[in-house]
């Protein structure tokens, strides 16, 4: 399913979580995500894997986009949105959560440090 | 530490399913085999894993490098556990939903075996896989928590109730098949008769422990009640004891999780300590599992009285059978009307179930046959 970046919260200020509900599988080189009333697993590969890891607490969104970017040493604008899809993609098979935050729009620009130091890929 | 196989020959399709079981353990060798198996005996073996239930172990063992394969073997490991997977979370989906619903009946449970197993004895939950969810609740509760999860789930019970009463006073376990082929085991006790008449079922709750399962906290046996469970389940589950129920074990006492002394204590109150040492013993004799320590060291020498020993053979001796664990129970039962209760509820079944079972008129004979083979 093609994911449709929100365009709400441009700063990636919202904070993700796995839904508390969302059980799930390593198998193999894949991570298996059910969600209650699916038949169907969602699967996740390559880099999604990190990601999901990296809920198992909520986490700020730039923070993960962050601490992703430095992992890949690739351009933080780029992972940013491919990020953004994919969190946008779990939300969408209700695996992940977005909590907005209450101070969108005022908070600093820096991810906060003590997250991005203890989350890596 | 040992490097490889220790024969020349290529391992047959019990070897390396062994192997395959014992893999990630103390003291196995880092290979199971040298060269990727040939093409008949991997589908053997792959038939064998999945019966077993070891398709978790069979992938973790191709990933690590210690069982070589061929690129459309590695495939076929992978898809396996990819389904098996699938099935386990299916499982788990619907634990949390019984947990769910028996918890707002007032229904305390404890769920049993697999999930829980997975959770807290694994180093990966991938590597155990299980086949149906399995719970425990008080006795006096029985009823309500089937009539609760038959409601909730839509589920029928294959087997009817023996007789009137008979569920809440003596059975194992009931089992409900949901519509979408999930099966529960609603359990009273860890193991029927024998044994299972020595364990004190009020202290089971008042020693739970829990795991997370996304957003619950799902209670589960202690450890050492635990072990002595995957014990029973191992030693007396079947009469060749599968390997999926001794790695149970022989993962168990690896995660140092018990207080042996505890162990040992509740063993003897449950006047189980044959029951663990056949299970220590297993880790050995189907794993190649040493296991040390003092658990080890107190039942090595243990001398299971006549009574454990006929109990024993009740489930895995040559002449197992319902009517042999009946009869074997009857020293563990307290009292005379609770062992003339438990006989006569046992070998005087309901006329409806017998028909059932085995056809209209073969129950007599068959329970008149049954109670020759007495175990030896």
């Amino acid at each position: 399913m093609a994911a449709i970046p929100d365009e709400s919260d441009p700063r990636g200020t919202a904070t993700w979580r796995r839904a508390p509900r969302a059980l799930w599988r390593r198998s193999g080189e894949r991570t298996l995500v059910l969600c209650p009333g699916q038949d169907r697993p969602l699967v996740i590969s390559g880099a999604g894997q990190a990601i999901w890891e990296l809920l198992a607490d909520p986490i700020e969104e730039r923070a993960l986009v962050s601490v992703l970017a430095e992992a890949v040493d690739a351009d933080r604008d780029r992972v940013g949105s491919e990020t953004r899809a994919f969190l946008e993609h779990l939300a969408s098979e209700s695996a992940a959560i977005r909590e907005p935050r209450p101070d969108v729009g005022t908070a600093s620009e820096d991810p906060p440090a003590g997250r991005a130091d203890e989350a890596g890929p | 530490m040992a490097v490889g196989p220790d024969t020349a020959d290529p391992p047959t399709v019990e070897q390396l399913l062994r192997r395959v079981a014992a893999h990630g353990l103390p003291g196995q060798p880092d290979r199971i085999c040298d060269e990727p198996p040939a093409a008949d005996v991997w589908s053997s073996l792959i038939g064998r894993v999945g019966s077993q239930r070891l398709q978790g172990l069979l992938l973790a063992a191709v990933g690590a490098g210690a069982l070589p394969v061929t690129d459309e073997q590695r495939d076929t490991a992978v898809e396996r556990h990819f389904g098996a997977c699938v099935s386990v979370l299916r499982l788990e989906h619907r634990l949390l939903e019984a947990t769910d619903v028996l918890e707002d009946a007032g229904i305390q449970l404890l769920a049993l075996k697999g999930s829980a197993l997975a959770h807290l004895a694994y180093p990966d939950p991938a590597w155990r896989v299980f086949n149906d969810v399995d719970v425990l609740v008080p006795g006096e509760q029985l009823g309500a928590a089937l009539a609760t999860l038959t409601a909730a789930f839509g589920a029928t019970r294959p087997v009817p109730e023996v007789r009137s009463g008979y569920d809440r006073r003596f059975a194992k376990s009931v089992t409900l098949r949901c519509p979408d082929g999930i099966e529960l085991d609603v359990h009273r006790n860890l193991v029927f008769g024998t044994f299972g008449f020595a364990i004190d079922l009020g202290e089971l709750s008042a020693s739970a422990h829990r795991f997370e399962l996304g957003d619950r906290r799902i209670a589960t046996l202690g450890p050492e009640a635990r072990l002595l469970h995957a014990c029973y389940h191992a030693g007396l589950g079947d009469r060749t004891p599968r390997y999926n129920s001794v790695r149970d074990v022989a993962q168990l006492l690896l995660t140092g999780d018990q207080d042996p002394c505890e162990v040992l204590a509740l063993a003897e109150r449950w006047r189980s300590l044959a029951v663990l040492q056949r299970g220590i013993r297993l880790c050995r004799a189907l794993l190649g599992v040493e296991v040390t320590g003092p658990l080890a060291d107190a039942t090595a020498d243990y001398r299971p009285s006549k009574q454990e020993a006929r109990a024993i053979a009740s489930y895995v001796g040559a002449d197992r059978s319902h009517a042999a664990k009946v009869l074997a129970s009857v020293p563990f039962i307290d009292g005379l009307r609770a062992k003339a209760a438990f006989l006569i509820a046992n070998l005087g079944p309901s006329r409806r179930l017998l028909e059932r079972r085995h056809g209209r008129g073969a129950w007599v004979g068959r329970a008149w046959r049954a109670l020759q083979r007495r175990p030896r």
